[in-house]
């Protein structure tokens, strides 16, 4: 494929449960990936069952009517393939990559795996304890502590964009297999499944082989469209500031002590831009240049001016729903007042002032120039081209992203930088060493707002 | 067979740097990394972390390029770029467009001799340096990983941390790291491996004119020629005449430890220390390893997760070193079962291992997964220049070219006699990572 573009080698095939398959053959490496979405993901599980998404996913290969676990794993482990589900807080995810030559099998044991889980009480006992085990070191992480209190504080805690994915501790043990059964058939659907292929395949060998693997999905009856995340309720507090950029005081600061720890994590929340939102390229592009990589301005700032932390980040969370835009960092106890103080700064002054001279375009430069290492795998490309069908992107973006970047201009990205950038909206936790920092938010500038503990 | 992707054309410049270039058009990127023959086994004793220092000031600019320049360039055409520091060796890594990879060559030809290296910025990296090390101690994990070698390897270099101990990294000095570099950082010592859709000639022509003109370490004449069959498995060689060699302890006689921390998953670790990669068990332990700890067929697997002793097992060959290495298997036990039950499991597959031949089926399947393993990981243009690389630093790149022969034909008597001499107990070090409860007021 080399320097080719991609889109116009893209094919669409409607399979006969109803499913659109995106195909695109790369022959480089004789292996093929095939990426499935389920619309859903945690939006769809309630919240008082709390952990039943990810469970149903994690079982899914655990037992079929034909097949027991071990059974499964002989077929998948001796061809050195791998099937694997995994939740997002829309989408619940389906993955499956091998060599060229056992497309067949595997595609057929995704197909089992996925309509006809059995769910066995056996396995559904070790699901249970590989969950518990991953909320025992969720809980001592830093950075998932402090943004856990953080979107618990932004979203609500019983928010899709709050919950774990991994689900509650207390209420994991509870969820049996008719709770399981439950989930499943309220989640799996035809016309809530998205499928795009890439590899070393012809296009008849892979969409033959996927209707034959999803024929049970086509005896199914459609679920509609899948539930999105409610929309966050927006807790504004008394203006601490006359705008974006001037003088803005600190956020209100939350603080989780976790002993044994020599640094602490901070966490920014902000609010976020949907995928389908016609501003999220702009807002994309303020978030990489406040805290996208090693030159943006908050690592100019606090990695390489002041030598604070080992690396500064930011990113967006949402999809269909706008979901948050959060800013990272590590530092030490010490030097929290420190680093709170210097982010606000940054971020007010990029919010008041957006980028300067030449700063937008050596971003749009570095974007357009990372774009096709972005698509390097079968499996990124895949996911590229189910995200832009799921967020009514046409396929020729896949190519066009660098115009689509060139199309923004200094006014765009900075209004955006002001959506996101809301001090009144706006939610820091922190987490790590030490006990809770009320220091921190006393000694921010023109802060109201008493630290809380945790 | 070796798939298409792994074919290496290599060749040397006159002042010693060698090449090995993996041409393919598959995207249109080019993968270019510069291994360095040094890393923490070099570093002097008392001033551990020196290596890694240096990698980190290796960003810090030149004459030519200021620092922030090196960043700034590459930042502007989207590249990634990255840098580790390993017991063996240091390496540099950028992946870019295709069109853009002479701009790669023309940075790392500048960092091979033209770092600053100045006072002022060396205090500002050890800082950063300090921070990365904090919040590795931060992580059970690593703090487990980093007590796992000092007990194993307590006379050789591999007992260090690869950063550093704290202490020792805020005591170096300019002075000291310049000596440093001024040691190991000459073309003879290095190499270039190079992926992706470029044409041969013409990216030997780029390399020639961005590093072709530095000489070779004063004292050494470089080796002239381009001969593809005179750069065959140089590693181990040379670099152990010139510093760097260790004594290997691999004295008989179990070790264990015991780590006690907040927080994490409790952890058993059996770590074998096994010959390194030019033996002729590593094969038979490769395939041990995947026996043992991948995936739910394996037999750890079944003895420990499946009648719920364990919530994960894994095991790994990590031996890719020049000297002998780990062979690790890791239990994670569920909560309340005693690691004694644990151990007493793992014990009887092991002997199981030396006592019965692995049945043929097994044994195919095994190999065919370490097989497809191999292809699917040969998708990413890093991913084969990381192999190249690691593979030259420690036994000679051509171990790859009958890698998958030689691991196919392994009988199951070869991996019953490598149980017999590689998996046995005063070989081993038994870590014990043990959660132990918040305080009261620990938040948690």
């Amino acid at each position: 494929m080399g320097r080719e573009p991609y889109a116009p080698h893209v094919s669409v095939v409607r399979l006969e449960p109803g499913i659109d398959l995106y195909l695109l053959r790369r022959r480089a490496v004789p292996r093929f990936d095939l990426i499935g979405l389920l619309e859903g993901g945690l939006c769809a599980e309630p919240a008082e069952e709390s952990g039943v998404a990810d469970l149903v996913l994690s079982m899914l290969d655990r037992g079929t009517p034909a097949r027991d676990e071990q059974a499964i794993a002989r077929l998948l482990e001796s061809l050195g393939a791998q099937l694997a589900y995994r939740l997002t807080r829309e989408t619940a995810i389906v993955e499956v990559h091998g060599l060229s030559e056992d497309l067949e099998p595997v595609v057929a044991l995704m197909g089992e795996t996925l309509c006809r889980p059995t769910f066995p009480a056996a396995e559904l006992v070790q699901a249970q304890r590989e969950a518990q085990a991953a909320l025992r070191e969720e809980a001592h992480d830093g950075f998932e502590r402090a943004y856990q209190r953080a979107a618990a504080r932004f979203f609500g805690e019983r928010h899709p964009y709050a919950r774990s994915l991994t689900g509650a501790a207390a209420i994991i043990p509870q969820l049996g297999r008719e709770a399981l059964a439950r989930h499943h058939a309220r989640t799996i659907a035809a016309d809530r499944l998205t499928l795009a292929a890439v590899g070393d395949f012809d296009a008849t060998r892979m969409s033959d082989a996927l209707n034959a693997a999803l024929v049970p999905l086509a005896t199914r009856a459609a679920l509609g469209p899948a539930p999105l995340a409610p929309q966050r309720r927006c807790k504004r507090s008394p203006p601490r500031r006359q705008r974006a950029g001037t003088s803005a005081g600190a956020p209100p600061l939350e603080h989780v002590a976790l002993a044994d720890k020599e640094q602490v994590d901070l966490v920014w929340l902000g609010p976020g831009v949907a995928r389908d939102d016609p501003g999220f390229d702009a807002a994309a592009l303020a978030s990489f240049l406040i805290g996208g990589s090693f030159v943006s301005r908050l690592n100019a700032r606090l990695r390489d001016r002041e030598g604070l932390t080992y690396g500064a980040h930011c990113g967006l969370s949402g999809g269909r729903a706008p979901g948050c835009w959060y800013a990272t960092l590590g530092v030490e106890p010490a030097a929290v007042e420190r680093a709170v103080r210097l982010v606000t700064e940054e971020l007010s002054r990029f919010a008041g002032e957006g980028p300067v001279e030449g700063e937008l375009e050596a971003a749009r430069q570095h974007l357009a120039g990372a774009h096709p290492l972005r698509l390097e795998t079968n499996r990124s490309l895949a996911a590229a081209m189910l995200a832009l069908v799921r967020h009514g992107r046409p396929l020729t973006d896949l190519d066009r992203y660098p115009e689509r970047l060139a199309a923004l201009d200094g006014e765009a990205v900075t209004a955006a930088a002001r959506r996101m950038v809301d001090f009144d909206q706006i939610t820091v936790a922190t987490a790590g060493a030490g006990p809770a920092p009320a220091q921190a938010a006393a000694a921010s500038q023109g802060s109201s707002r008493p630290a809380r503990s945790p | 067979m070796l798939p298409a992707a792994y074919d290496v054309h290599c060749a040397r410049l006159e002042n010693g740097l060698e090449l090995f270039l993996l041409p393919a058009a598959d995207v249109p990127l080019v993968a270019v990394s510069v291994w360095y023959r040094v890393g923490s086994r070099h570093d002097p004793p008392g001033h551990s972390g020196m290596a890694h220092l240096l990698e980190h000031m290796l960003y810090k600019g030149s004459a030519r390029y200021p620092r922030g320049e090196y960043d700034r360039r590459l930042h502007a055409e989207g590249a990634v770029h990255n840098a580790s520091t390993w017991f063996d060796r240091t390496q540099f890594a950028i992946l870019l467009g295709a069109d853009r990879y002479r701009l790669a060559l023309e940075l790392e030809a500048d960092r091979m001799r033209g770092a600053l290296l100045s006072a002022s910025d060396v205090r500002d990296e050890i800082g950063v340096v300090l921070h990365e090390l904090q919040a590795g101690r931060d992580e059970p994990g690593a703090r487990f990983f980093e007590e796992l070698h000092t007990v194993a390897w307590p006379r050789h270099p591999y007992g260090r941390p690869v950063a550093g101990w704290a202490g020792e990294v805020a005591a170096l000095d300019a002075a000291a790291l310049r000596r440093f570099y001024d040691d190991h950082y000459w073309p003879d010592n290095a190499y270039l491996v190079i992926a992706g859709d470029f044409e041969i000639g013409r990216m030997q022509a780029d390399i020639d004119a961005t590093f072709g003109s530095i000489r070779a370490r004063p004292g050494t004449a470089g080796t002239a020629g381009t001969d593809p069959a005179t750069c065959a498995a140089t590693a181990a060689g040379p670099q152990d005449a010139r510093d760097g060699h260790a004594q290997v302890d691999l004295a008989p006689g179990e070790r264990r430890f015991e780590l006690r921390r907040v927080g994490g998953q409790e952890e058993i670790t059996f770590a074998y220390r096994v010959p390194g990669r030019a033996d002729r068990d590593a094969y038979a332990l490769d395939l041990l390893a995947q026996l043992l700890g991948h995936g739910r067929t394996s037999r750890l697997y079944r003895a420990l997760v499946a009648p719920g002793h364990a919530v994960h097992v894994a095991a790994e060959n990590m031996s890719l070193l020049r000297d002998p290495y780990f062979f690790c298997l890791d239990v994670e036990p569920v909560p309340g079962v005693p690691a004694t039950c644990l151990e007493a499991l793992v014990e009887a597959e092991i002997a199981r291992l030396g006592r019965e031949p692995v049945a043929a089926a097994e044994l195919a399947s095994v190999c065919k997964r370490v097989r497809a393993d191999f292809i699917l990981r040969s998708e990413r243009l890093a991913a084969r220049t990381a192999l190249v690389g690691e593979l030259e630093a420690s036994v000679g790149w051509t171990y790859l070219s009958t890698y998958l022969e030689r691991l196919a034909a392994v009988t199951p008597h070869e991996l019953l006699a490598a149980a017999r001499r590689c998996l046995q107990p005063d070989r081993r070090v038994i870590g014990h990572y043990r959660p132990r409860p918040a305080p009261v007021d620990g938040g948690q």
